[in-house]
């Protein structure tokens, strides 16, 4: 999938690093419904760092679900989750 | 606190770990209902708590049921405390979730929908039939074209195979779907429908699941009948245009507009030298190489000016010369004209062009002989005059000789001058075979005789020796005599020119006899007089001796190239043929064959003179009509001489009222001599009908100046007895009397 950024758009960035499923996913859910609208808008984009790596599958297939764009990259000791408004 | 608070505090304190614990034992009667309601509070409070513990834990499987249902794992009983849950509201969260889910599922719907109205907007207005099929090839969906191509009423349905609508049972080889099963990628193939009436192009593409396994396929069909048609006439009309440039005379280049040759048919191959495989995409300069009258090589510019010339006929110069590939000249007409696009744009040109080289030489000739006539009408004027001329000097020097004797020097003198001016007639004769060929006036000859006059005149002065070998039985033949004497002379002047330090020349006349085998062309079979003309010159080279009897042909640095011509021309008229074998080195042979006359001619003119004509002995009346006053009068004395009663006329008007007069007299003219030929006024040929009219049995003799004259040859045919050539002696003038008044005893 691909990560639309603009340079007008804001980041928002949670770190969830060290916590566990369901827990990951019910905070990661909350964010997107708090900033859902926006990120549909394109104004923002959500970053969720995690170490779970079982979030790298649940996050990015409800948020397509919702209709987000969602990258996943792997960073040194964590990953990236980066939902965005799709296209 | 009093006592009893203090017992009752307790006691709630103990029933809170102990629920069974009875109620305290007081006297109070005051404090009994209030333990009662202690009691009943106490009892209510656990069944709330209960409740409470019930209602967290149904929340708890609830939010676990929620986490499972968005795929992940349920709560940990030790992750939050049942106030930290009811806090954080996970069952709010992911109802939040599925609502934005939803939502997304709506919008998705109303694209997904849109999407298919789309499809369906295109497959009806693409071009093409649309077929959708599964794996298994039966129809998922088509759209109107479809049914349209391939003539379905709609209750077709799907849920069939194409088998049985497209391929109707067979299996075709080459169906573009196996293939495209087979290779996993789009596929192009064609198709036959329609009874074969009908041509399709198909393309089948793959539909994948999102395992990427092929689970249906779009087949788009194309009708390309009208396209296939059109190329098949294409292709005709191709063919028809190879065969008709194939069959044309002319040469054919086409060029595209940069002026590079695009085509060119086989004559142009051979007119340029250029094979059109070499030539194709050359400038057509490079291949058409154009020379002009000063042999320049000039560049044609085909599309520019030359296309704008209204006459396109124009193009080159009338002495403009093509030079092929081999160096080979010709003269060549040419036309150009554009190739005009649809758009009416100069698209290239075509170029006609032909090898006028012959029509060229054709043109010379014909300018030559012009020349030639005009000269000829001159040489014939002055013939007849000349003729006329001779007539009255070899008629005076006849008549003079007779009234001598004839051991006399005089008779003698006389003698010599009559040979002379018969040499002068033979060549006033030359000069009008020469300018103007005519039809031979021939008469039964010994060719022997001839053969010898012509050589002792020709070879007179030569160094040339000759030997003339004649057939003792020779037959004789019907010859023009003067021009038979003209064939052999020119032959023997050729042959002296080939033996310019002398040498010998054989002549030999013999008789043949040819049959239907025999190897001379054009020659029938019958019986013929051969005559062989043998020199030791250098010989003919073989490039040149099938031209030597063409007119205008000479390797003679001075020559007319007319001598030959003439022979042929001669022989041929006399229905014989001349023919000629060389080698070079070996000398030269003519041949000539000429029909000899039949066994009841055996009398041949062997002495065309008469030899003994007596003075004074002919009987019966003669009229003599002749413009010329010398002539008549020489006539007149020369007839009157022999013996006859003549009377002159000047033309045909005076001859006819003479004879009528005469018939009306009762004494008719028994013999009439008419001149041909009477400026302003009436001549023989018309005199004589005229005067048949008067008196069809009136016998008369034709006498002309132009001795070829056509009259002369056939005079029967005109209603003449017999022909008095002039110039004539008495000999002549008697001899041809005599026949007539003799015919008329016959008669």
């Amino acid at each position: 999938m691909k990560k639309r950024m603009d340079k007008k758009q804001k980041n928002i960035e949670i770190d969830m690093r060290g916590q566990v499923c369901p827990s990951t996913m019910l905070v990661a859910l909350e964010a997107i419904n708090k900033y859902g609208d926006e990120l549909h808008g394109g104004m923002e984009q959500l970053c969720i760092l995690t170490d779970n790596r079982e979030a790298t599958n649940t996050i990015p297939d409800i948020a397509v679900n919702m209709g987000y764009a969602v990258q996943v990259d792997r960073q040194d000791s964590f990953y990236r989750i980066t939902l965005s408004c799709a296209e | 606190m009093t006592k009893i608070g203090k017992e009752i505090t307790t006691w709630v304190e103990q029933r809170r770990k102990n629920p069974d614990l009875p109620l305290p034992k007081t006297d109070s009667a005051e404090m009994q209902p209030l333990l009662a309601l202690i009691d009943e509070l106490e009892q209510e409070n656990r069944k709330l708590r209960c409740r409470h513990g019930a209602a967290i834990s149904y929340i708890r499987g609830k939010v676990d049921q929620l986490l499972e249902v968005i795929g992940t794992v349920p709560l940990r009983p030790e992750e939050l405390d049942d106030a930290t849950l009811i806090s954080l509201d996970p069952i709010g969260i992911v109802s939040e979730s599925f609502r934005r889910i939803l939502e997304n599922s709506r919008a998705t719907n109303d694209k997904l929908h849109l999407a298919m109205q789309e499809i369906k907007g295109i497959l009806e207005s693409v071009g093409g039939g649309v077929l959708v099929l599964d794996c298994h090839k039966k129809i998922v969906s088509y759209n109107q074209r479809c049914c349209e191509m391939m003539g379905w009423s709609h209750e077709n349905g799907t849920d069939r195979s194409c088998r049985d609508f497209i391929c109707r049972g067979d299996h075709p080889q080459g169906c573009v779907f196996d293939e495209m099963m087979r290779t996993g990628r789009l596929t192009k193939g064609s198709y036959c429908g329609g009874d074969g009436q009908r041509h399709f192009d198909v393309v089948a593409s793959p539909i994948r699941d999102s395992q990427g396994t092929i689970v249906r396929a779009v087949l788009l069909y194309h009708d390309i009948t009208e396209l296939v048609e059109a190329k098949a006439a294409v292709a005709q009309e191709k063919e028809r245009l190879f065969f008709t440039l194939a069959s044309i005379a002319e040469g054919v280049i086409a060029t595209n507009r940069h002026g590079r040759i695009s085509l060119m048919n086989q004559v142009a191959e051979r007119l340029t030298g250029w094979r059109s495989s070499q030539a194709l995409g050359r400038p057509l300069c490079d291949v058409l190489q154009v020379f002009n009258s000063e042999d320049q090589h000039i560049c044609l510019d085909i599309l520019g000016n030359v296309l704008l010339e209204e006459d396109p006929e124009q193009v080159v110069g009338s002495n403009a010369t093509l030079r092929s590939r081999t160096g080979e000249k010709l003269f060549f007409a040419m036309s150009a004209a554009p190739i005009l696009s649809q758009e009416k744009s100069v698209a290239g040109a075509i170029v006609v062009f032909r090898d006028i080289t012959k029509e060229k030489k054709l043109e010379e000739e014909m300018a030559k002989s012009s020349r030639i006539e005009s000269i000829g009408q001159l040489a014939g004027g002055i013939a007849h005059d000349f003729n006329n001329l001779l007539t009255a000097m070899l008629g005076n020097v006849s008549l003079a000789k007779m009234m001598t004797d004839c051991d006399s020097k005089v008779h003698q003198l006389l003698s010599q001058t009559e040979k002379a001016s018969a040499r002068a007639r033979d060549l006033t004769q030359q000069l009008l075979t020469f300018a103007r060929g005519g039809n031979p006036v021939k008469s039964l000859s010994s060719l022997g005789e001839l053969l010898k006059e012509s050589v002792d005149f020709s070879l007179s002065g030569s160094k040339v020796r000759c030997e003339l070998t004649v057939a003792e039985d020779l037959w004789p033949a019907e010859v023009d005599q003067g021009q038979f004497g003209q064939v052999i002379q020119n032959l023997i002047l050729n042959a002296v020119q080939a033996m310019p330090e002398g040498g010998l020349l054989r002549i030999n006349a013999e008789n043949r006899s040819l049959d239907g085998r025999s190897l001379v062309p054009q020659v029938t079979s019958g019986n013929y007089v051969q005559i062989t003309i043998r020199d030791q010159g250098p010989g003919i080279s073989s490039q040149d001796i099938n031209k030597i009897f063409d007119p205008y042909f000479t390797t003679k640095e001075l020559g007319q190239g007319l001598g030959l011509a003439i022979c042929y021309s001669i022989i041929k008229k006399h229905q014989g043929t001349i023919t000629v074998e060389s080698e070079p080195g070996w000398g030269t042979t003519f041949y000539i064959l000429l029909p000899a006359a039949g066994a009841d001619a055996a009398a041949a003119d062997t002495a065309p003179q008469v030899t003994e004509t007596s003075a004074g002995k002919g009987r019966g009346r003669v009229l003599i009509m002749d413009d010329e006053e010398v002539v008549r009068d020489v006539a007149a004395e020369m007839i009157s001489f022999l013996g006859y009663e003549v009377v002159e006329s000047c033309d045909g008007e005076e001859a006819l009222v003479l004879y009528a007069e005469a018939m009306e007299s009762g004494r008719p003219f028994d013999v009439v001599v008419m001149d041909l030929t009477i400026p302003g006024g009436m001549g023989g040929k018309e005199a004589v009908q005229k005067l048949h009219e008067l008196d069809p049995a009136a016998r008369v003799l034709a006498s002309s100046g132009y001795a070829n004259d056509p009259v002369l040859a056939d005079f029967s045919r005109y209603g003449f007895k017999g022909v008095v050539a002039k110039p004539y002696g008495v000999e002549g003038v008697a001899k041809a009397v005599e026949k007539a008044l003799q015919e008329q005893e016959e008669d």
